[in-house]
């Protein structure tokens, strides 16, 4: 494989993509998105909900067509050979209830006819070791917490061993313990395989927490807004990270940042306040 | 660092707990039906002494009853050859259907355009009472089983239907994407995510269909035959032959029963995911 100057594994360039709604109106929800991903690196993409961020990460991996631009791995447009070197993380596990843990972990290794059934099977209880569920292979995905559920999610893609991991926001639906200490530790794992990661999210914390890169988006149209490098040592500890003055000059900055869109519609509001208390 | 990691992954005893739970709520559902069988015995009995008191041609008694349903199947009057036309006539019917219903389901729940051009008819014909061509069925193909079967196909297909329909949506939608970003083939997508997915919704359609072969097979045989269970019925309802009508009546009901039963078997053995999950919940 040849790498590009800059060594960027995963680049977007200019993609673009309109839905139509019943009435056949266009509303174009992503709008010239470009973005790269440098081997290795953990790159958040933090926005609103609705700002496009689960769409632009199915363009990614080839789940839904678009409209403009075009998604490179390793300089190459994506195709069958490309997509098979991503792995997906969904938002809900999305776990088939009819087989077992390990039985979905393997799912994500059937269309790799160079598998041999063993090695399929090998890799699955790998990848369950990784993230601590060994135990609970033949389990169903019923019998499991969500968090559980969630970390099998999270198996299955590591069983690919995946150039790029593409992760929608995987905690978004646990409660916050779970998801604290999933972050933690999912967290700790990528570090210790160094593994390139996109991650979407709409928590601030978690974005500083795990990425080497955040992509701030804004809405409608999404549009990648700002981007912020995260200078901070690793390994980060959430207590650690939290009140490290680096982490919380970016939060402020984000936050601003955000609030400075956020005030184009606020603003008229606060007009109407003032106005009627004059 | 990769201490602390395996630390925080320890969950041996929270699924130690799931163990266990399941454990116990498996040993619990041994002793779920016992209730039932004490209440029925209890209205048996109560039916007895009520009937005692009125005119046989009312409720009978669940003696008499016996007495003829012991003569039917063993005694001088057996109606085995009625009860054989009948079964015949429903699993042949419920056969098709499950056919009809599945191939019609599986192309509603895949195909939008199918699903646009056939929705309107589907609703109108699952909210028309479809008793209602049963005298056409009749004056088409004649008073014999033909016609019974064609009813019974024409009601036992719509919950298949409509269930295996709404199965291949919702799996479709819940699993399709995982299935893409895994790589799959389309026929592996089929294979592997929508069957699978389909099965409980296919085995719930079926199983209120093996209850309405029963309905429909009765009501079929009281209009159009001269044989089966249904054509008793009319015929000993008409001689006010109460202990008889309700001597069928209990066989017709035992072969719902065993459909539903068959069926609920079916669904624990193949898709026990569905069971459990439910009860889980
Ligand atoms: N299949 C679709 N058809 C029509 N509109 C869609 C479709 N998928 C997404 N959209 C629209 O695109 C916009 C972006 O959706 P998307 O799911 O990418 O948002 P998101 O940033 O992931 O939000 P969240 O944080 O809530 O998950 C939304 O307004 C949504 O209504
Ligand atoms: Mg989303």
């Amino acid at each position: 494989m040849t790498l590009n100057d800059d060594q960027c594994l995963l680049e977007v360039r200019g993609v673009s993509k309109a839905f139509s709604d019943r009435r056949h109106n266009r509303k174009v929800v992503l709008d010239n998105v470009s973005l790269k991903v440098q081997q290795g690196e953990f790159v958040s993409i933090l926005g609103k909900s609705g700002c496009g961020k689960t769409t632009l990460l199915r363009i990614i991996d080839s789940l839904i067509e678009w409209d403009e631009g075009e998604v490179l791995l390793e300089n190459q447009l994506v195709g069958k050979a490309q997509r098979q070197r991503m792995a997906f993380v969904f938002q809900d596990s999305n776990l088939l209830p009819w087989r077992s843990v390990k039985e979905n972990v393997e799912l994500n290794l059937e269309s790799m006819k160079e598998l041999s059934s063993q090695e399929r099977s090998d890799r699955a209880i790998e990848a369950l070791r990784l993230v601590g569920l060994e135990d609970a292979a033949d389990h169903a995905p019923y019998q499991l917490s969500g968090g559980m559920q969630q970390r099998v999610g999270v198996a299955r893609a590591l069983a690919r061993q995946p150039a790029v991991f593409l992760m929608d926001e995987p905690f978004g639906h646990l409660d916050n313990f779970t998801r604290e200490r999933l972050q933690q530790e999912i967290g700790a794992l990528i570090e210790r395989l160094h593994a390139t990661v996109v991650f979407v999210t709409h928590d601030i914390d978690e974005a500083i927490l795990l990425s080497d890169k955040i992509i701030l988006m804004e809405s409608d149209p999404g549009r990648v807004s700002k981007v912020f490098n995260v200078d901070l040592p690793r390994p980060r500890w959430r207590y650690n990270v939290r009140a490290h003055p680096e982490a919380m000059r970016l939060r402020e900055e984000i936050v601003t940042d955000l609030h400075l869109k956020i005030a184009d519609w606020v603003q008229p509001e606060e007009a109407m306040l003032n106005g009627s208390e004059s | 660092m990769a201490v602390s990691l395996e630390e925080g992954f320890s969950d041996a005893t929270e699924l130690q707990a799931i163990d266990n739970a399941l454990q116990r709520s498996r040993l619990r559902t041994g002793f779920k039906y016992s209730g039932t069988l004490y209440l029925i015995l209890v209205l048996l009995v109560l039916w007895q002494i009520i009937g005692s008191f009125l005119d046989p041609i009312y409720i009978s008694k669940p003696t008499i009853v016996a007495n003829n349903l012991w003569n039917m199947l063993f005694g001088k009057t057996q109606i085995w050859h009625d009860i054989a036309v009948s079964a015949f006539e429903m699993y042949i019917g419920l056969a098709i259907a499950l056919v009809i219903g599945s191939v019609f389901g599986l192309a509603i729940g895949r195909s939008r355009i199918i699903r646009g051009i056939t929705a309107p008819y589907v609703v109108f014909l699952n909210a028309t009472p479809l008793v209602i061509t049963l005298p056409l069925l009749a004056i088409w193909l004649g008073v014999d089983e033909k016609a019974r079967i064609v009813f019974i196909v024409l009601l036992a297909t719509w919950p298949i239907l409509l269930n295996v329909a709404a199965g291949c949506r919702n799996v479709s939608g819940r699993f399709t994407e995982l299935g893409h970003s895994a790589g799959l083939s389309r026929t592996d997508l089929i294979r592997k995510i929508i069957s699978p997915g389909v099965l409980p919704y296919f085995l719930t359609g079926a199983r209120i269909s093996a209850g309405l072969v029963v309905i429909g097979m009765v009501v079929s045989e009281m209009e159009v035959s001269l044989v089966g269970l249904g054509y008793l019925l009319a015929s000993y309802a008409s001689g006010f032959q109460t202990s008889k009508l309700l001597a069928v009546f209990v066989i017709s009901t035992v072969f719902g029963l065993i459909n539903v039963g068959l069926l609920s078997l079916a669904t624990r053995t193949w898709a026990p995911w569905a069971v459990l999950e439910r009860k889980e919940r």
